[in-house]
């Protein structure tokens, strides 16, 4: 075996320091079945062998095998193992960068339940450390970080936006005093991401059903997470665990962000040696109790205006997170013809826009091709509307709706159920 | 040599191998750091969600692939019980004989020729189809051969043609030392995937969460 060095030998420590007892079984496990194969919509809308999850994680398995299994050193070629050279590093830097959205659908349709989701993260970890990680990521997770560390200067201009909209949530909400609350010490830190879209509806539905809530001064996405860079991803999450402690909170609702939702109700406890010190949960569950509990009033909204709705289940606010029922709940509520795709839930298929693809122009042909079965799933409702509670998958679905011709308009849950209390107070559609 | 000397011979020798290698790599694996999930509040029941992971594969309609590939489902459920009759069928014939009665033979033999179709198809497949090919290395192969004259030397030997039976012996012998260093090895990590997988989607209220009527 020859001697690794430079990236070969950065990214093999980090292989090494990444072979967790997990890790191992889900390596050893696989038994190339291929039944995994067309649960991916990478594959399905190619149909390119080398599309399959297998053979993506096959990758970084062949390399494993080469330095862990007993045939993997004395007779490597009949086992797969390789190993691991500057060109097999960027292969695949690339393959997990472009060809996986670690939605994790070959992972629920697994016979043995190999999770692709974390080898890709360590192939993505290892590309990182190495320099093979797409720019764009390094350069938004560092301007999360620099965000912080200049908030004095950035304060100013941000509360002037935020003012900004505050004539606008007082039409919706029909009160004259309404105002959205920033760096107040409250029961609620609501973490939005930058834009009105994120922050006006929440502001709208905290303020209808008499919160104590604050803003949160920083943006929910984590892109050190699309990178697997765990030190760097911590460090923008500890921005919102600092504020959260300054403010006294007892919870953080995060907006309409799978990745972010999934990064601090299920990730982000495990940086932390005391976990977080406060409850996660998504507006989108907290829409769905105050629902629930008839601390907003809604009302159906009209069939003509809107049309038939469907919902798309982003992959880290569903399979990766665990929110399915809320939003139907609400839907239930509003939506007056509402139908569901199929599959749905946890079978939900991929918009092709998560982990970092949306963000990425480098890679948006493949993105954009990778989106036909979702765009083909939406085609079959026959929906004018798609509501989807990740910006991201909003995003993509928006690019899909028109390089597919659907003619669908995307909606987050939030700004629907704002539509739908507007009505329930007014008997008519806020204006647009 | 005869047969029974053969017989005795190829698991005196195979079965030690074998368990030795396996108790090799199952102390490398609980050597290993495990990495904890100390998120608060599962969504689901973790003991619940454990089990609907392991019984995930005799559920069909839990899982889309499985659900849409019903055939491939039941080739693999086919495959998979007509190798574990085998298997026990290798100890049987060899320690309990006397069990092998008529009815039995018959039961395995029918279990076994279903095993070698699927076996067939399943070779044939990942040599024809793209998608297979490119996951196939060499042990892919071979294992999957190894298995198909191993299920033909299990018929022969219910059929008691001698020759047949020193085939399989031979093939169980092979199968027995070569199994912990290929894929064939991968069973001995399911207990454990499931787990991983069971806890890991009970936290999240995949598993272990009844569905509430919305």
């Amino acid at each position: 075996m020859p001697e690794a060095n430079g990236n070969v030998k950065i990214a093999l420590e980090v292989m090494e320091k990444n072979l967790t007892r997990q890790m191992e079984t889900w390596l050893n496990v696989c038994a190339h079945c291929g039944l995994c194969n067309d649960s991916c919509h990478y594959f399905l809308s190619a149909r390119e062998p080398q599309l399959v999850p297998t053979y993506k994680t096959d990758r970084l398995r062949n390399v494993w095998r080469r330095n862990h299994e007993w045939m993997g050193k004395f007779l490597p070629w009949w086992i797969g193992a390789v190993d691991l050279t500057e060109e097999r590093l960027k292969e695949m830097s690339e393959i997990a960068f472009r060809d996986c959205t670690l939605c994790g659908r070959c992972v629920v349709n697994c016979p043995f339940g190999v999770d692709t989701r974390q080898i890709i993260r360590l192939i993505r970890a290892m590309a990182t450390a190495t320099g093979y990680a797409p720019e764009i990521l390094d350069q938004l997770a560092e301007a999360a970080i620099q965000r912080e560390e200049g908030i004095d200067f950035f304060k100013d201009f941000f509360l002037e936006q935020i003012q900004s909209m505050e004539p606008e949530l007082r039409e919706l909400t029909g009160d004259p005093q309404a105002t959205i609350p920033v760096d107040q010490p409250a029961r609620v830190l609501y973490v939005p991401l930058s834009g009105k879209h994120t922050i006006l509806p929440a502001a709208a539905l905290f303020h209808a059903a008499g919160e104590s809530w604050s803003l949160s001064m920083f943006d929910a996405a984590n892109y050190a997470v699309f990178m697997h860079d765990l030190p760097r991803a911590k460090r923008i999450v500890e921005r919102v665990v600092n504020e959260a402690k300054r403010l006294g909170v007892e919870e953080v609702v995060i907006t309409e962000c799978g990745h972010a939702y999934t990064c601090y109700r299920w990730t982000a406890p495990n940086w932390f040696e005391e976990g977080l010190p406060f409850k996660v949960r998504s507006i989108v569950e907290v829409i769905a109790e105050w629902v629930e509990k008839g601390k907003i009033k809604v009302a159906q909204l009209d069939e003509e205006e809107i049309g038939r709705l469907t919902l798309h289940d982003p992959c880290n606010l569903g399979r990766n997170g665990g929110v399915f029922d809320e939003s139907r709940l609400v839907l239930k509520h509003i939506a007056p013809d509402f139908i569901e795709m199929t599959p749905n839930r946890h079978n939900s298929i991929c918009c092709g826009g998560g982990s970092g693809l949306v963000a990425n122009l480098d890679y948006e042909e493949q993105r954009l091709k990778a989106g036909k079965p979702k765009a083909d799933q939406i085609r079959s409702t026959g929906a004018k509307m798609v509501v989807a509670s990740c910006d991201n998958c909003r995003h993509q679905i928006g690019e899909l709706s028109e390089h597919y011709d659907l003619g669908v308009d995307v909606i987050g849950l939030a700004e629907l159920t704002v539509k739908a209390m507007y009505k329930a107070r007014t008997a008519e559609t806020p204006p647009a | 040599m005869e047969l029974t000397y053969y017989q005795e011979l190829v698991h005196l020798i195979g079965t030690p191998v074998m368990v030795i290698l396996y108790t090799i790599r199952l102390i490398y694996l609980m050597r290993m750091k495990m990495a904890k999930d100390r998120s608060p509040d599962p969504k689901g029941d973790l003991l619940k969600g454990i089990g609907e992971a392991f019984l995930t594969l005799a559920a069909p309609w839990k899982m889309d692939s499985t659900r849409r590939h019903w055939f491939v489902y039941l080739e693999f459920m086919v495959f998979h019980l007509g190798i574990a009759f085998n298997i026990s069928l290798a100890y049987l014939i060899t320690y309990a004989a006397a069990i092998m009665t008529e009815p039995v033979r018959l039961v395995f033999i029918a279990f076994i020729a279903l095993s070698l179709i699927a076996g067939i198809r399943r070779f044939i497949g990942r040599i024809v189809r793209a998608d297979m090919r490119v996951i196939s290395v060499p042990d892919d192969y071979f294992s999957m051969f190894l298995l198909l004259l191993f299920n033909i030397g299990g018929i022969l030997t219910l059929l008691e043609i001698e020759w047949g039976s020193y085939m399989y012996f031979t093939v169980v012998g092979l199968f027995l030392i070569y199994a912990g260093f290929s894929k064939i090895h991968h069973y001995l990590y399911y207990p454990f995937a499931r787990f991983f997988y069971g806890t890991d989607s009970a936290r999240k209220g995949i598993f272990g969460k009844e569905i509430r009527d919305a």
